[in-house]
């Protein structure tokens, strides 16, 4: 495990860059948990302050820190990101992997749910449950919420994997060669299917982080909770832009930018890496 | 349709009656055999009779390489499938020593003692996975070695030529196809099987290597005992390994009888065909005549009289009308109407 | 006169993945001529890289395939044109379309599936020279189809509606409308039953015969190449070992590696035990050192092990990459 990581962070920019920017993610998130100030609260500072030593990227109209206001956003997007994925993923792998198994009538009944979910209008669906629960939505209920709907693209990912590894000749040898069912499942599938689950976990978070964003720009989800969102929405409601408040609307922004991107380049990396081919010319090779 | 079935039903009946007799001499009876796929839904849908009756037989106690051959379409592949069980025919039987398939598959003795090897040996074994796995596991999960596992997996792997050295620590891609073919066989003798199904076994084998494994059918045979059905499009390699030959075409068995006189005298205007399309290695003796393709592959499954009648040389009025029986001529059955 | 000369061309795969460069010599060092209006064969089994070489030679040369070394010149009009300095693949292709033509393995990859067969041939023809007048295109792709024996009736078919064989005589057809002067076709027969190979060999010859143009004919099956070829040259781990006229080849053939090629050959009504061949072709990415046959040859020596030979004459038009033929030079 930690060759492999040696070698892709020596070796592939994407993973360095990708790796490095997360690691300073969860820093941060961690960091935050010793936050001085009630992020819930108005007025703990002095408003509208410049950049100065005691506030590195000033204050807000809110009388908020904007530099620990940032860091407890991030904290809490992550925690939400992950988890809407674990969420999702769970639901995700465990009907696509039966249903792609079994077949039959279970696929069957599976698929048309998972159907009727891919074609539901999502975003208009999430924006009438936000706004009836919109007080109560904490950041563990919108992840379970957004979670709850994420996961039907990636079943059928996973389900259309299981059949084409199900007609390849080598899952007939190990049946042939009197292997059960969840051996093969286990030492001859999933070297195929976890590359996929981890590159569509991570696309999931940017997904979710996405999603969340948007709610809150929206004014649909807890304005309390700083979030990502969140914050973007008051420093909108404050017109930072126009008066050219820019710590505070450009602070989330591009760390949301930053960590999306960073997101992707790890996925991108982490499945190439793991792409059956690369590994089996690799094999050739050494 | 319904007519049909019945009518194929009451058959059955008969020939399973006939089949119980033969039961104590008979290592693998293939009955009427036919396999109907369905191609498309609703208006554009339609059927193809991938097998169409066809019947042979293996005896017990007297290995042999059986031969099907034909050309792609012919249905050879899907007769292979019906005997491993990964199909479920459409009517006849297969009884394997007089128990019908249909209630030994997946059944461990049956596993045991019907083995397959495929036709691409790149594909066969998982290439993330090293290959002696595959021997070691067949060997555990068929409980074959009570006291020293390594001795039947060396054992036979020097039955095909290979050692265990060789295929140590080994990824399927860091081997030839030959040596992964040879493997695959290894793998499927580990349970010490009377049969091997073994499907287009050489056409992804380099020509070097190719005789590596058809010496070793060969081998088997006289050796251990094994049957083997041969299934291939390559007459040559035919000739040179098998006893017996059906050649198929669009699902039907035409000629069927010993290697020597189908292919070294064939009477099937087909077979006659076939033959004199097999490239000859010697520039010396080129093609020299013209020949008819085949119509659209649909049009020879659904036609009604003999299906070769689009394209025969020797076709008469009555080849397009109405389908030729069995005709028992010179040692070998022929399905044509030129020998009534 | 030769329309093609090609001079030690050294084609290789370079990638490099996490650390490790893998470099596939896939073609090592290869010289060869081909004569105006005939059907020259390589033969060779797969991985020895003449596919590689097909590439190299016809100009299709995207990374990670890169040329080392060499010189592919041809001979149009007896104007000569080195079509690896052909810095720009425009011109590249310009040439290829219309005086290089390739006829693939698989026609599936060829033609559109939802196109009708038509469509494709508009496209072709398009693509080189414009479109002008619709009656003038349908009568010059109706007379090439007559030539060949297709029925102008498959023009309105899609692909999936023709048989295999009838696919690969259209492809056959697409690649040869434009009359080009020299056709590279690998493995056309391959993948196909023997009635078909015997109709596309039928018809490989017939456009030769018609288009007067010269064919390159790659295939591993020494059965075909029999029937269809003027001269042979055989190839083992990217390399040219043995080159001779057709006859030659079959029937007094000098290397090691050719003889056991023909050796391991059945034919029908002949029942006699066929020795197959030792070991198996190596790794393009390892290849053996000094003569890349000496691990399974019988006659090898310590010094095949060390040095490499070189391609000489030994007869007329027969060359043979082997120390044992250097004494009868």
């Amino acid at each position: 495990m930690l060759r492999v990581f040696k070698r892709l962070f020596r070796y592939d920019k994407r993973f360095r860059f990708g790796f490095s920017i997360l690691t300073l993610f969860i820093m941060i998130a961690l960091i935050s948990l010793f936050s001085p100030y009630n992020m819930k609260a108005w007025n703990t500072v002095p408003r509208d302050m410049a950049s100065s030593l005691k506030y590195p990227l000033g204050t807000n109209s809110m009388g908020q820190d904007i530099l620990w206001q940032a860091m407890v956003a991030i904290k809490n997007s992550l925690l939400l990101g992950l988890i809407a994925a674990l969420i999702s993923r769970i639901i995700a792998i465990v009907l696509g992997l039966l249903a792609g198994y079994k077949g039959g009538l279970f696929d069957r009944i599976v698929m048309t749910i998972n159907d009727s979910f891919i074609i539901i209008p999502l975003f208009p669906v999430l924006i009438l449950i936000a706004s009836i629960l919109r007080t109560s939505l904490s950041i563990t209920v919108l992840g379970i919420i957004i979670g709850l709907f994420g996961w039907a693209w990636d079943a059928r990912l996973f389900r259309s994997q299981i059949l084409s590894l199900k007609e390849r000749e080598f899952t007939k040898t190990a049946v042939l060669s009197g292997m059960k069912t969840y051996k093969i499942i286990t030492s001859e599938h999933l070297p195929y299917i976890i590359p996929l689950i981890m590159a569509a976990t991570i696309n999931n978070v940017i997904w979710v982080i996405g999603m969340e964003v948007t709610l809150s720009m929206l004014g649909l989800s807890n304005l309390n909770t700083p979030t990502i969102g969140t914050m973007i929405y008051w420093a909108l409601q404050y017109q930072a832009i126009f008066l050219e408040k820019w710590n505070w609307i450009l602070t989330p922004i591009i760390s949301c930018i930053v960590l999306i991107l960073a997101l992707y380049m790890l996925s991108t990396s982490i499945s190439e890496y793991l792409d059956p081919r690369t590994r089996l010319q690799m094999i050739k090779g050494e | 349709m319904k007519i049909n079935q019945k009518n194929s039903q009451s058959k059955q009946v008969k020939l399973n009656q006939v089949g119980v007799e033969q039961a104590s001499s008979q290592l693998l009876t293939v009955d009427d055999l036919t396999k109907v796929f369905i191609k498309g839904q609703g208006f554009t849908k339609s059927t193809i009779a991938a097998v169409n009756k066809v019947s042979f037989s293996l005896k017990l106690n007297q290995p042999e390489i059986f031969t099907l051959a034909g050309e792609s379409g012919s249905g050879k592949s899907t007769v292979a499938k019906l005997i491993l069980g990964f199909e479920v025919p459409t009517s006849g039987s297969i009884s394997y020593k007089g128990d019908k398939i249909a209630k030994l598959k997946g059944k461990k003795e049956f596993m045991r003692d019907v083995q397959p090897v495929f036709q691409n040996p790149f594909e066969t074994f998982n290439p993330l996975k090293k290959i002696d796995s595959y021997l070691y596991e067949t060997e555990k999960n068929f409980k074959m070695a009570e006291t020293d596992q390594d001795q039947l997996v060396e054992k036979s792997l020097e039955l095909v030529g290979l050692s265990t050295a060789e295929i140590k620590d080994k990824y399927p891609s860091e081997m030839s196809g030959g040596q992964l073919q040879r493997t695959s066989i290894a793998r499927a003798l580990i349970t010490n099987p009377s049969l091997l199904i073994t499907d287009e076994p050489v056409s992804m084998i380099d020509a070097s290597l190719r005789m590596s494994v058809i010496n070793l059918f060969k081998k088997l045979k006289e050796e251990q005992g094994v049957s083997i059905i041969y299934i291939t499009h390559d007459l040559a390699t035919a000739y040179y390994v098998s006893d017996r030959i059906a050649i198929m075409l669009r699902g039907q068995v035409v000629e069927m009888g010993s290697v020597e006189k189908v292919l070294g005298n064939p009477l099937h205007p087909y077979t006659q065909l076939l033959k004199a399309s097999i490239p000859v290695p010697n520039p010396a003796n080129k093609w020299a005549s013209d020949i008819a393709l085949s119509d659209l592959e649909t049009k020879e499954y659904s036609r009604s009289g003999c299906k070769f009648s689009g394209r025969c040389p020797k076709v008469q009025a009555i080849c397009k009308e109405c389908e030729p029986e069995n005709y028992r001529i010179e040692d070998r059955d022929v399905k044509c109407h030129l020998y009534k | 006169m030769s329309i093609l000369e090609v001079k030690e061309l050294k084609a290789y795969y370079s990638t490099e993945k996490y650390g490790h460069i893998y470099r596939v010599r896939a073609v090592d060092g290869v010289s060869f001529q081909v004569h105006k209006n005939e059907i020259y064969g390589i033969a060779g089994e797969s991985g020895c890289g003449k596919s590689t070489l097909l590439k190299a030679v016809s100009g299709l040369i995207k990374p990670p395939l890169e040329i080392l070394e060499g010189e592919v010149a041809y001979n149009f009009d007896d104007k000569i044109l080195d079509i690896l300095a052909l810095k720009e693949d425009k011109q590249r292709r310009q040439v290829r379309g219309v005086r290089i033509s390739h006829i693939p393995q698989g026609s599936m990859s060829v033609l559109n599936p939802v196109r009708r067969i038509k469509k494709s041939f508009e496209d072709i023809v398009d693509a080189h020279q414009k479109i002008k007048d619709r009656t003038c295109f349908d009568k010059m792709v109706k007379t090439h189809l007559e030539a060949l024996g297709l029925d102008w009736s498959v023009m309105h078919a899609f692909p999936h509606q023709l048989s295999g064989g009838m696919r690969q005589r259209i492809t056959i057809a697409l690649a040869t409308i434009l009359k080009p002067d020299i056709i590279f076709a690998d493995e056309p027969t391959t993948a196909l039953d023997v009635i078909v190979q015997r109709g596309v060999v039928q018809l490989i010859k017939q456009i030769k015969k018609e288009q007067q143009n010269t064919l390159i004919m790659v295939t591993h099956d020494l059965a075909i190449h029999a029937n269809l070829c003027d001269r042979l040259a055989i190839m083992y781990a990217g390399k040219i070992v043995e080159e001779a006229d057709v006859d030659i080849i079959f029937n007094q053939p000098k290397h090691p590696y050719t003889l056991m090629l023909l050796k391991s050959l059945p034919t029908i009504g002949d029942k006699s035990i066929r020795a197959s061949a030792p070991g198996a072709p190596p790794s393009l990415i390892h290849v053996p050192s000094g003569c890349r046959f000496h691990p399974r040859c019988p006659e090898a020596t310590e010094r095949c092990r060390k040095e490499t030979p070189e391609l000489i004459q030994v007869g007329e038009g027969h060359r043979v990459a082997c120390f044992l033929e250097e004494g009868s030079k």
